[in-house]
């Protein structure tokens, strides 16, 4: 097979074909949309107004507040999925673990079911009236303390999100991390016990160094996945109360979906998008696409 | 459990506590993990007045079938089920037709640019999905495909690229390179020697792909919300919020809807995790 035969780069013909019609276009789409005032249900006042829209959406009173929850929903959640995570995987890769693929294929589960369904399950869980996490504070004696309408509660809505944003995707770290110890040679560990290292010292020594470059490579992606994430919260609170839970993703679908304003919705999911790109990209380029 | 292979991971004192510990820990984590799944099958068998209410039962005290028979007689769930299984199974077999060759030309091939066009692929798994949503809902209702499986298919199809092409790829790059040299001094060309060496060769590959996006698919709601909102061509995620109702207490009937679309997801998963597991575990620690 000779190198520079062209008809090779025909292998790439589907991919390529489904990347510019779904990936390419509509973000060049949106990007142009984001210099318009474009709204579906007012034809006539359709028009370009420049960076219009994106003066608007730093003044707009829910950005801060958006990029706020945005925030701590990301790093919150990505720094507890990870701690879990790791704690499980460490757990699953001890020497006293039994069933392990059991276990593996069961802890994976909040990670292969719908969104949408976990979402509900949850709903109900933390709902004020009947849900199961209030009767169990109740039989816990800290009725009153404990028993709180969860996601409709301001105070407490964020933390909720978080719980469940943490449940459904911390498997994901197990099943990495658990592959990254496992590939550790044993004789390190054996080394560094004849040396009579500690439990933490062989951790930092060892473990640590072991799983460094597949935990750079989650937590780049969750990061992302996370502050980029729709699904979870529009589920379970849509952004409310008084919104309370609202982030980028959320508002930006409510303008477009509920107010048919594409062009300052575009604009806001281009903004999350260079914002994303400016942070993320050079971690991906450097922890991401090295390892290719 | 051999009683006698724990025995001897047992060495040091101490090691009985730490056992315990572990043991202990795993079947809390199970618990918490598990729970919300017992909540919902035994949800979908209990009649309301044992789902709305302040008293805990662990156990469904009266079993019925009532909320199956209201999904799927008054409900029509067999349609938007067999609607989702249309989109996932056409979106499996659409990812492999465009992942499989251009995994084989990067690995097998290597033309000239390939590590540039894997860099390319692979940076999309940076494009978040709801950042499409608008332009690919405008481009959409323009070519009148909103509320057909199409639009669906080809946007999953396009989002499995990237995760999937990064788990196939490496098992095409695994492929001993002298396999392809003998093919070519017997005559093949390189698509023969795809056909006839490089699938039965990636069989378990080829499966982590098919899994991967046929619970890309099976999952999703964002697209699906968006796109299609006829009963025609709804799909079971959006269908099964729905059934809550409005006013947001016909949690059996959810019950009922999650389980019928929850179940899939378990048989695909329970199948296949191995493959997943390796896939992803290829794709992300790579190395």
């Amino acid at each position: 097979m000779k190198k520079n035969d062209y008809t090779q780069y025909l292998y790439f013909a589907p991919v390529f074909v489904l990347i510019v019609l779904i990936f390419i276009f509509p973000l060049c789409y949106s990007v142009i949309l984001s210099f318009f005032e474009w709204n579906l249900t007012k034809p006539k006042q359709r028009g370009f107004v420049g960076f219009g829209n994106f003066v608007e959406l730093f003044h707009d009173p829910l950005f801060l507040p958006c990029l706020g929850h945005g925030l701590v929903f990301t790093v919150f959640s990505v720094v507890f999925e990870y701690l879990v995570g790791l704690v499980i995987a460490l757990a699953i890769n001890s020497r006293f673990a039994v069933c392990k693929n059991v276990n593996k294929a069961l802890l994976m589960l909040p990670w292969a079911v719908p969104i949408a369904i976990n979402s509900m399950v949850w709903k109900f869980m933390l709902s004020p009236n009947y849900g199961y996490l209030n009767q169990i504070f109740e039989l816990m004696g800290f009725s009153g303390s404990l028993t709180k309408n969860w996601l409709g509660e301001v105070s407490t809505v964020m933390p909720a999100i978080i719980v469940v944003n943490i449940w459904r995707s911390f498997p994901f770290y197990t099943i990495v991390l658990t592959a990254a110890l496992m590939a550790i040679p044993k004789e390190m560990y054996e080394a560094a016990e004849v040396d009579g290292a500690s439990f933490f010292q062989k951790f930092r020594a060892v473990t640590m160094p072991g799983i460094a470059s597949s935990s750079a490579v989650i937590i780049i992606f969750h990061i992302i996945w996370t502050f980029t994430n729709f699904d979870v919260i529009y589920l379970l609170t849509a952004g409310g109360p008084l919104n309370a839970s609202e982030v980028l993703p959320t508002l930006m679908y409510r303008e477009a979906f509920t107010h048919f304003n594409m062009g300052y919705s575009s604009a806001i999911g281009l903004f999350l998008f260079v914002i994303m790109f400016v942070l993320m990209g050079p971690l991906y380029t450097k922890f991401v696409l090295k390892e290719q | 459990m051999g009683k006698g292979r724990n025995k001897n991971k047992i060495r040091h004192r101490g090691d009985h506590l730490r056992f315990a510990g572990i043991i202990l820990f795993n079947l809390v984590a199970l618990c918490i993990v598990l729970f919300p799944f017992y909540w919902l099958i035994t949800a979908s068998l209990k009649p309301d007045k044992y789902i709305i209410t302040r008293t805990f039962y662990p156990y469904p005290p009266e079993v019925t079938f009532d909320h199956f028979v209201t999904v799927f007689t008054f409900g029509n769930l067999l349609q938007i089920f067999m609607n989702s299984v249309k989109v996932s199974l056409l979106t499996v077999i659409f990812s492999l037709i465009a992942i499989v060759p251009a995994a084989y030309a990067l690995g097998v091939l290597k033309p000239k640019g390939s590590r540039f066009i894997s860099r390319f692929i692979l940076s999309l798994q940076m494009l978040p999905g709801i950042l499409l949503v608008i332009p690919l809902y405008m481009t959409l209702q323009k070519l009148g495909l909103i509320n057909t499986h199409m639009s669906l298919i080809i946007s999953y199809t396009t989002f499995t690229i990237p995760f999937c092409f990064l788990m196939l790829g490496s098992y095409y790059s695994a492929l001993p390179k002298e396999l392809f040299e003998s093919a070519r001094m017997d005559g093949c060309n390189s698509f023969q020697a795809l056909l006839k060496i490089a699938l039965p060769l990636t069989l378990p590959g080829m499966m982590t792909t098919a899994s991967y996006s046929f619970l890309q698919a099976w999952n999703d709601f964002l697209y699906a919300n968006t796109f299609t909102s006829t009963q025609k061509a709804r799909t079971l995620t959006v269908e099964v919020i729905r059934l809550v109702g409005t006013w947001g207490n016909k949690w059996g009937d959810l019950a009922a809807g999650a389980t019928v679309t929850v179940i899939p997801v378990i048989v695909v998963f329970l199948l296949a995790n191995k493959y997943i597991i390796s896939g992803l575990t290829a794709g992300a620690v790579k190395g």
